[in-house]
């Protein structure tokens, strides 16, 4: 198994949300053959995320986050550091929310020590596919500065 | 003295399709009593437009992260109609046993994660995981289960990449199949704990009956998530999936800004209750012992068993693809060569998901572009039912004090398992 995995998160049938699964593509351009760095992209599969982190050394998380930023900015920051403000119904299993299921997997024991989460702040989360520029411009420096987490230079 | 009780559950995000919960009741009568929620999105059918057949799959595969193969399959299964496709036995079978992998995934996790912590009187999944560690590692190992078992066949744990009109992709290996049969039959003693566990917190379901019409597919040979017709337990006729317009009968209702449906009566339950309704004697034996152990009989009508048909369900699942994956190994299986030439024509696709029965339509023009699209999914079709539900148990629990009664009231949304807000996951944080 590799050292690191970057888990991409999304959905790119809602303008911003998809971000993560934009980035999935182009950091997998990158990574591709290389021995340290896998990248995946979840989707919106919730809870899978459980079993995506279980066994890897690092893991980093690349999603859309209303952090009260300006649109595509891109924050670097660890779970300890937040705390989400999503309200959660528990009607379903459709409301995803990393935070919670990191701590679930905290509490079982089975999340790796190094997590990282890059959010990158939404203009617009609405129906449709496609990025606002404010996102479309900056995919480049994302991809780097991800890239650079891993400690692989562009 | 009389008695005022205002029972009000807002869920207010930034994305639509979140559920409120309204009671107001005075002097031991309710005055007014809903479920609201917004009109499930329909953008998809705008997005699907003007894309390739060969495309489509793709695109309805991100509706949800949790029904991706549901939604793969019920559009692959509407263009393979409108285009006059065929398949093969080795394609239908390893379909099927992909659709396997999400049931039990998402009723494990339905009923572990959601159901569990209500039973259990936690308010969540997370303290039941210090208050009762081995249930929710029990459910995780089924989940895990479900998340191989995706990987397998669909290509990755979430959104299939191996599914396409006509057959797949990429098949599995044999080798790989067999990895699979070994994962499903080492699950099974995970599965008997579930069971277990359910079985034991059975009697703290609320027991509340109202009689319901049910409808969902029926095949004359077996307990059918794929084929066969549309059936209801009001009537013998049933429905081609080509006709399903007839069964759904969208209408808008004064009281709600989504659509209800109905079909012989003002609304009808979809779900694993429905399928059990209807199908509970062509169950495996598993299924049939797991149903015996609840009391679980056909005609049963209280919506918050639909949680016990889920783990009937799982069993039933678990039993039936370690047979298919027998007949898949024993035929041996072959690379298919796939090419589909697009035609014009018009189709429907239906399949059950986890959380019912769903429909998508599509048209496509001569080279195969989409032209028109119908998504019906399965929690649209619960609306009407969770609000007659809702009229008929409110007054039946109007006395209990205000916690209980939204809490009931929140159970029997849950027991619907709805798919509510399933397109996006964005974070929303505060830095501390």
């Amino acid at each position: 198994m590799k050292p690191t995995r970057i888990i991409c998160l999304g959905n790119p049938l809602m303008r911003d949300e998809g971000i993560g699964i934009r980035l999935a593509l182009e950091l997998s351009f990158h990574l591709a053959g290389n021995p340290d760095v896998e990248v995946l992209d979840l989707g919106t599969g919730g809870l899978a995320i459980m079993h995506a982190i279980a066994g890897w050394k690092k893991i980093i998380f690349v999603d859309c986050a209303i952090m009260g930023q300006a649109p595509g900015t891109m924050l670097r920051f660890t779970p300890q550091q937040v705390n989400s403000k999503k309200i959660r119904m528990r009607y379903s299993l459709h409301e995803g929310d990393l935070l919670n299921t990191l701590e679930l997997s905290q509490r079982l024991g089975q999340c790796p020590d190094e997590v990282v989460i890059f959010g990158i702040e939404p203009k617009e989360i609405a129906n449709g596919e496609g990025l606002t520029d404010e996102l479309q411009n900056n995919i480049r420096q994302y991809v780097q500065t991800i890239l650079q987490e891993t400690g692989i230079s562009t | 003295m009389s008695k005022t009780v205002n029972v009000s559950v807002n869920h207010v995000t930034r994305v639509e399709g979140h559920g409120n919960i309204r009671l107001r009741a005075s002097d031991g009568k309710v005055e007014h009593v809903a479920w609201q929620i917004p009109e499930a999105p329909r953008f998809f059918e705008a997005m699907v437009r003007g894309r390739s057949f060969e495309d489509i799959q793709t695109i309805v595969s991100r509706i949800c992260g949790i029904c991706s193969v549901t939604h793969s399959l019920a559009a692959i299964k509407g263009i393979e109609d409108a285009m006059g496709i065929e398949v093969s036995v080795q394609t239908d079978k390893l379909r099927i046993l992909c659709h396997y992998g999400e049931q039990m995934e998402s009723h494990s996790l339905h009923v572990g994660y959601l159901v569990a912590p209500d039973l259990l009187g936690q308010k969540s999944v997370i303290p039941l995981a210090e208050s009762h560690p081995h249930v929710v590692k029990t459910v995780i190992r089924l989940h895990r289960l479900g998340n191989i078992w995706m990987e397998i066949i669909g290509g990755r744990m979430t959104h299939p990449i191996t599914l396409k009109p006509g057959g797949f992709t990429t098949i599995p290996s044999e080798k790989k199949l067999r990895e699979l049969k070994k994962v499903i039959e080492d699950a099974v003693p995970d599965l008997k704990i579930l069971i277990e566990v359910v079985l034991s917190l059975a009697d703290k379901l609320p027991n509340f009956e109202r009689d319901t019409e049910y409808i969902a597919l029926k095949h004359p040979d077996y307990y059918t998530f794929y084929h066969g017709d549309i059936a209801s337990t009001d009537t013998d006729e049933q429905v081609p999936v080509q006709e399903f317009e007839r069964v759904v009968n969208e209408y808008v209702s004064p009281q709600s800004t989504a659509k209800w449906c109905k079909w012989h009566r003002d609304s009808y339950a979809v779900g694993s209750l429905a399928r059990f309704n209807l199908n509970a004697e062509q169950l495996l034996p598993m299924a049939v012992d797991t149903a015996k152990q609840f009391g679980l009989k056909k005609g049963a009508c209280n919506p918050y068993l639909n949680n016990v048909a889920q783990v009937v369900e799982c069993a039933q699942v678990a039993e039936h693809s370690l047979q298919l994956i027998d007949e898949l190994l024993t035929k041996g299986l072959k690379a298919e060569k796939v090419k589909v030439e697009p035609k014009a024509g018009e189709g429907a696709g239906c399949v059950e998901a986890p959380r019912g029965i769903l429909f998508h339509r599509y048209q496509f023009d001569k080279n195969g572009l989409c032209t028109k699209a119908n998504i019906c999914i399965p929690t649209g079709q619960n609306h009407a039912n969770i609000q007659k539900d809702f009229e008929a148990f409110a007054p039946q629990i109007i006395d209990r004090d205000h916690d209980e009664i939204r809490l009931l009231l929140e159970m029997l949304v849950r027991s619907y398992d709805p798919c509510i807000s399933c397109s996006t996951h964005f974070l929303n944080v505060e830095f501390v």
